[in-house]
């Protein structure tokens, strides 16, 4: 089979496969936002992604190649409750597609109850992430992030740790995944593993792209599109005044991005000003920031600046769900970290010696914080939130 | 099984980056090496480790556990010779157990509290070296670097076990004991030991596994005048947990040990395996590892496997 050839030659030619990756990685893009044609040499090319206007292709691992089968497959994993130790959650249970793939809790709630310390974030445009959680540098690749969801302890989400064997298990039960995984993994290689499901499900994840906005029509020229409130608050968005996109800006809305041609892979986690507990920037435990994994007292309180794209139905925000509003958070900003006044966790962020050196006073009139979130309203995409391809496919049948 | 996996140019480039596996340099010729077994026993003082059996005044606070898991990765396992040289031993390739880098020691069998283990019990290494008489056995406690950092699912076994996972620090965990102590008011709430690989840190490329851990963790156990015929390895849960109190644990951190080095709850436990803790107990905190008779240690259930 045509697959297996390709897979030997993976490995036979494994240093080869390198530097021919670090080769694409580092070829010229004219243009960061032009619409990436498919090229020959990408893994990418043989799937079709329907990507919005000017959307660059997303990268996707040497081992796990697109396809639309793979996709199907892991759609329907991703909403199936099988993937969880008690049989009640699904990855959907906290990554709701009329909520962009988030939830509307200020914190994750697991299938044991168990609550995470931190939001769940939304899966909108997932597949050009480099690195996936607020504050783990180490999650790069959606094949190895989704065993923490699954396996996690600490806090417990889908609880299938030790369970491994039993969801393999519930998984070939289901006569409709057997049509499922011969198709996206034909031949000798269609067997429910571990491996397989990951693959699937972030297969799924990629298509989850959402680039239809009102903003981005407003950008191809419909002028109509946006109000003149949402106007000057993109202009706003892009100024030195609010600095708002130095952490968030592309096409993304986000500085961590990756796409192929890039060239670079751009990774960043900041410190906003959002706790300063001690007055030497700590933010409360357990979430201070990448600073959990890297052990690393300069990463306190560095957060991943998440993408802003459909941002108004993701309420309530920050990494702890602390902020219930956009307009909060435009205050948080505004006046250049937040100061908490009493309590635990009392404190001045705007003093915070860690703080990014982008936070700082902004000086914002009440119309200027009015613009700003009108435009931020303007990044909402209601067709991602109601594409039939992105829905239960259980409930269709 | 682990030769059919898809690779990622990263992990190919990896497998062919760690050391071949040729025999170390202080090795005699393989036709020349004889099996060795190095045995294992998990202990709780002078009792045998039991799933879900609670055991009496452990710690500072004097508590009554009862464990759910108890199982450990070892690997660089090194025999002392009777001129007081140090020999390194293979491992002995035993499915599921071990295979050429790491061996697994699991002393929970799925029954009670341990319910979501493995019912199979593995309670000892096997080595091959040089024929001789030895003295004296070492090895290091963990998975070694270059096994450690792989994609999850794609390990075959003894890296294929899911509770033994530490995905959020992409690697695995080296020793796991879980457990629940009595608290003041007589309830029992989670005390558990995950030790790992811990700061870890990798480079920005898309797919690259971490590239170093600030806090690799991987305990050295040296053990001397050990009769390999007669001895065993003791890993005892008492002596471990001599110097922590499981009655309590810092608040805003793992329940337990979860390896971090602000948890004041690790002091205890990483002077017991000799690793370096901000929290640190101090040198005289008793060993997790010691050896003993297999003559006076009692098993859970009289057999070697």
């Amino acid at each position: 089979m045509r697959r297996h050839k390709r897979r030997a030659l993976a490995i036979a030619t494994g240093f080869t496969l390198v530097a021919v990756v670090a080769w694409q990685a580092g070829r010229a893009q004219p243009r960061p936002r032009a619409a990436a044609r498919p090229s020959p040499a990408t893994n990418a090319q043989a799937y079709r992604w329907n990507l919005p206007p000017g959307f660059p292709t997303p990268v996707v691992p040497d081992n796990n190649p697109m396809s639309e089968a793979k996709v199907q497959l892991g759609r329907h994993l991703f909403y199936d409750t099988r993937l969880s130790g008690n049989r009640t959650f699904s990855c959907a249970s906290c990554h709701k597609q009329d909520r962009a793939f988030a939830d509307a809790l200020p914190r994750g709630v697991g299938s044991t109850g168990e609550m995470h310390p931190r939001g769940s974030m939304s899966l909108a445009n997932i597949a050009y992430s480099p690195a996936l959680t607020w504050a783990n540098p180490l999650m790069k690749q959606l094949e190895q992030q989704a065993l923490v969801p699954m396996f996690g302890e600490d806090p417990v989400e889908l609880g299938l740790s030790g369970l491994d064997a039993e969801l393999l298990a519930r998984v070939r039960s289901e006569a409709r995944y057997r049509t499922l995984f011969a198709a996206a993994f034909p031949g000798s290689d269609s067997a429910v593993t571990l491996q397989h499901i990951t693959q699937a499900i972030a297969s799924f994840q990629r298509t989850l792209i959402s680039g239809r906005s009102p903003y981005d029509a407003y950008k191809r020229g419909v002028k109509m599109a946006l109000n003149a409130s949402a106007r000057r608050g993109e202009e706003l968005f892009f100024a030195e005044k609010t600095e708002c996109f130095h952490c968030h800006g592309g096409f993304n809305f986000t500085g961590t991005v990756n796409y192929v041609g890039k060239g670079f892979v751009e990774v960043e986690f900041h410190n906003t000003g959002l706790y300063n507990i001690d007055g030497k920037g700590a933010y409360p435990a357990p979430n201070t920031g990448i600073e959990a994994v890297t052990n690393n007292p300069e990463d306190m309180g560095k957060f991943k600046a998440p993408s802003l794209r459909n941002i108004a139905v993701t309420a309530p925000y920050m990494h702890d769900g602390s902020i219930a509003t956009l307009e909060e958070v435009i205050e948080h900003y505004n006046a250049g970290g937040r100061t908490i006044r009493t309590g635990p966790h009392a404190g001045v962020g705007a003093d915070n010696p860690l703080k990014s050196e982008f936070i700082r006073p902004m000086g914002l009139t009440p119309q200027e914080k009015r613009d700003l979130v009108a435009f931020l309203r303007s990044l909402t995409d209601t067709t991602f939130l109601h594409d039939p391809r992105f829905a239960n496919p259980w409930r269709t049948k | 099984m682990f030769l059919t996996s898809l690779f990622t140019a990263a992990r190919v480039a990896a497998v062919l980056a760690s050391p071949l596996p040729s025999p170390a340099p202080d090795a005699a010729p393989a036709d020349s090496l004889v099996p060795i077994t190095l045995r294992f026993r998990a202990t709780v003082g002078a009792e045998a480790f039991q799933c879900g059996k609670s055991y009496a005044d452990i710690g500072t606070s004097h508590a009554a556990v009862t464990a759910s898991d108890f199982r450990f990765y070892v690997h660089d396992i090194r025999l002392v010779n009777a001129k007081g040289d140090t020999v390194r031993a293979a491992l002995a390739p035993v499915a599921p157990w071990a295979d050429k880098d790491v061996a697994l020691l699991d002393f929970e069998d799925a029954t009670g509290a341990c319910s979501n283990g493995t019912p199979e019990l593995r309670q000892e290494v096997s080595v091959l070296a040089p024929a001789g008489t030895y003295h004296g056995v070492a090895f290091a406690l963990g998975v070694p670097f270059n096994r450690n950092h792989g994609d999850l699912t794609a390990q075959g076994a003894p890296l294929s076990i899911s509770r033994l996972f530490w995905s959020w620090n992409a690697g695995h965990k080296f020793l796991r004991i879980d457990m629940r102590a009595t608290q003041g008011d007589s309830a029992a709430s989670a005390w558990v030991v995950h030790l790992g690989s811990a700061g870890c840190t990798g480079a920005s490329s898309a797919a690259s596994a971490p590239t170093q851990c600030t806090n690799a963790n991987r305990a050295q156990v040296q053990l001397a005048n050990f009769d390999l015929a007669s001895d065993v390895v003791v890993a005892d849960l008492a002596a471990l947990l001599a110097r922590s109190d499981v009655r309590k644990n810092q608040p805003q951190t793992a329940a337990g040990c979860m390896s971090a080095p602000n948890d004041v709850d690790c002091g205890g436990l990483f002077a017991s395996l000799g690793l370096a803790h901000p929290s640190s107990t101090g040198a005289d905190t008793p060993r997790f590892f010691r050896a003993a008779k297999a003559s006076a240690v009692r098993t859970a259930n009289g057999s070697d496997r």
